[in-house]
C-alpha cells in the first residue's frame, strides 16, 4: 500500500470509527446514566473519564486489530501468507496497493474539514483559557501555598492544567474563619492533586463527536463527580459531612451576587453535593480491574475485523 | 459562534509594566524603563510597545505633553481583577465554557437563596437527627 492509500485508509477508519463511536455513546449515554449515578464519586469520575474516551479507544483499538496481520509478519513472527486480493482492497503494510478514489477523499476532506473546524475552536478556547488563569496569578499574590487575588466577589478555585494554583479572593479570606478556610483550601488542593482541570479538557477534547446536549450533560456529571470527590477529600480537614456541607452553603452564600447581578440559578452543582454529602453512603465501588485480564481475547478478533475493514474500503472504494 | 478572546489578558511583560505604573502612579516611557531595569533588562522600544498594547487594551489612559506621552492606569489592580473575573464568568456560563475553569463556576455563582434555605433546613434536620439517641 502506498503512502497516500495507508494514509487515507488510516484517517478514513479511525475518523468513521470516532464517529461511529460517538452517536452510539450520544444514545447509550443518557440510558446509563442512572446507573452511573449511583457509583461513588471517585469511582464514577475514574468511569466518566473512560466513557468519554471509548470512541477514541474504540477506533484506534479497531485500527491496530485491522493492521494486526500486518504488524506481526513484519518482525517475521508468522510467515507471510497474504492471498491475492480481487473482490476488495488489500489492507497490508508490506504488498497492499491501493490507490484511493475520489470518493474516499472527498470523505476524508469532510471528515478533515469537520475535525479541523472543532480543533481551532476548542485549541483557541483552551489558549483563551489559559491566559486567563495565568493573568489572574499575575493579578494575585501568592501566600502561604494559595494564591489571594483581590476581589470583592466570593472566589475560591483551582485553575491550570500541568501545574494547576489555588486561588482564593480576599472577600473569601476576610469573611471566613481560619477553620473554614482550611476546608475549602483542602478541596482545591484535592483538585489541583487530581488534575482535575486538566482532566475536563482531555474529556471535552475526546467528545467532539458526540451530540452537543449528550456532551454538555456528561461533563457536567464529571464535573460533578470530580467537585464530590474533592468534597470527600476535604473531609478529614472538615471532620464529618455535616461540616463540609455547612462550609459549602456558607461560602456561597457569600457569593449571593454574581456579576450580573442575578442570582444564578442554573449551572451550579451545590445542592447535589450538598444532598450527597447529608444522605447515604455510597455503596463500594467495583473493582474494574479484572476486565483487564479478559483483553488478551480481543486478538481473536483480529481476523474478521482486518477483513471487515477491507469490505468497507472496497465499499468506498468501488 | 466563537466568543473573541479576551482584552484583558496580560502577558509578564505588560503586567509588569503595569505594576510599575500602579505603583508611580503616572510616567512616560522613560520613567517605566528607569523602573523596570532595577528588575529586567528591556529596550525602551519594548517597554514602548508594551505601553501601546495596554493602551489599546483600555488598561492606560495618555496625554502628550511635549514630545513624549504620558500614561496612566485606568484601573486599579482589584478593578482590572474584577473586570476579568466578570469577563470570566460570563464566557463559563456561556454557550462554550472554558473547561479547565468549570470549577469557577460553583462557588462564583450566586444561587436560588431559596434552595439555600432548603439546604440549610436539610442540615439543621440532618444535625437534629443525629443528637437523638
Amino acid at each position: 500500500m502506498h503512502a497516500p492509500g495507508l494514509l487515507v485508509v488510516t484517517t478514513l477508519l479511525a475518523g468513521g470509527l470516532v464517529a461511529v463511536g460517538s452517536q452510539t455513546l450520544g444514545f447509550t449515554y443518557p440510558r446509563l446514566r442512572v446507573s452511573i449515578e449511583r457509583l461513588a464519586p471517585e469511582g464514577r469520575a475514574h468511569l466518566l473519564s473512560v466513557i468519554a474516551g471509548l470512541p477514541w479507544l474504540l477506533a484506534f483499538g479497531t485500527l491496530l486489530l485491522a493492521f494486526l496481520p500486518s504488524f506481526i509478519t513484519i518482525p517475521g513472527l508468522i510467515q507471510d501468507h497474504c492471498l491475492p486480493h480481487d473482490h476488495h482492497p488489500h489492507l497490508c503494510l508490506r504488498h497492499g496497493l491501493w490507490a484511493p478514489s475520489g470518493q474516499a477523499w472527498l470523505i476524508l476532506g469532510v471528515l478533515g474539514l469537520a475535525g479541523g473546524a472543532f480543533w481551532f475552536r476548542f485549541l483557541r478556547r483552551l489558549v483563551d483559557g489559559q491566559r486567563r488563569v495565568q493573568t489572574l496569578l499575575r493579578l494575585a499574590k501568592e501566600t502561604g501555598g494559595f494564591h489571594l487575588l483581590p476581589s470583592s466577589k466570593a472566589l475560591a478555585f483551582s485553575a491550570g492544567l500541568l501545574r494547576p494554583r489555588t486561588l482564593l479572593s480576599s472577600m473569601v479570606m476576610t469573611s471566613l474563619d481560619e477553620e473554614d478556610l482550611k476546608v475549602l483550601l483542602a478541596h482545591e488542593t484535592a483538585h489541583a492533586m487530581r488534575r482535575d482541570a486538566l482532566r475536563m479538557v482531555v474529556a471535552e477534547a475526546m467528545l467532539m463527536a458526540v451530540p452537543r446536549r449528550v456532551r454538555r450533560v456528561l461533563l457536567e456529571d464529571l464535573s460533578l463527580a470530580c467537585e464530590e470527590s474533592c468534597d470527600r477529600a476535604a473531609l478529614p480537614q472538615a471532620g464529618c459531612p455535616e461540616r463540609m456541607a455547612e462550609v459549602l452553603l456558607r461560602v456561597q452564600r457569600l457569593g449571593m451576587v454574581t456579576p450580573a447581578g442575578q442570582p444564578g440559578a442554573t449551572g451550579s452543582q451545590l445542592p447535589l453535593r450538598v444532598r450527597a454529602l447529608l444522605g447515604a453512603p455510597y455503596p463500594p465501588t467495583p473493582s474494574w480491574a479484572r476486565l483487564l485480564w479478559f483483553s488478551p481475547l480481543l486478538i481473536l478478533l483480529a481476523d474478521p475485523v482486518h477483513h471487515a475493514a477491507e469490505t468497507l474500503l472496497g465499499l468506498l472504494n468501488p | 459562534m466563537t466568543q473573541p478572546a479576551s482584552s484583558l489578558t496580560l502577558g509578564d511583560l505588560e503586567m509588569e509594566v503595569l505594576e510599575q505604573l500602579w505603583r508611580l502612579g503616572s510616567g512616560d516611557v522613560r520613567a517605566v524603563h528607569v523602573a523596570l531595569s532595577k528588575g529586567r533588562d528591556n529596550h525602551p522600544n519594548t517597554v514602548q510597545s508594551a505601553l501601546e498594547r495596554l493602551f489599546r487594551k483600555g488598561l492606560l489612559d495618555r496625554e502628550k505633553q511635549s514630545h513624549a506621552y504620558i500614561y496612566t492606569p485606568r484601573l486599579t489592580r482589584e478593578e482590572l481583577a474584577a473586570r476579568l473575573i466578570d469577563e470570566t464568568l460570563q464566557r463559563v456560563k456561556g454557550s462554550e465554557p472554558l473547561p479547565m475553569l468549570a470549577a469557577f463556576v460553583d462557588l462564583a455563582m450566586g444561587q436560588d437563596p431559596a434552595v439555600l434555605d432548603e439546604l440549610e433546613q436539610l442540615l439543621k434536620a440532618r444535625r437534629a437527627e443525629q443528637k437523638v439517641p
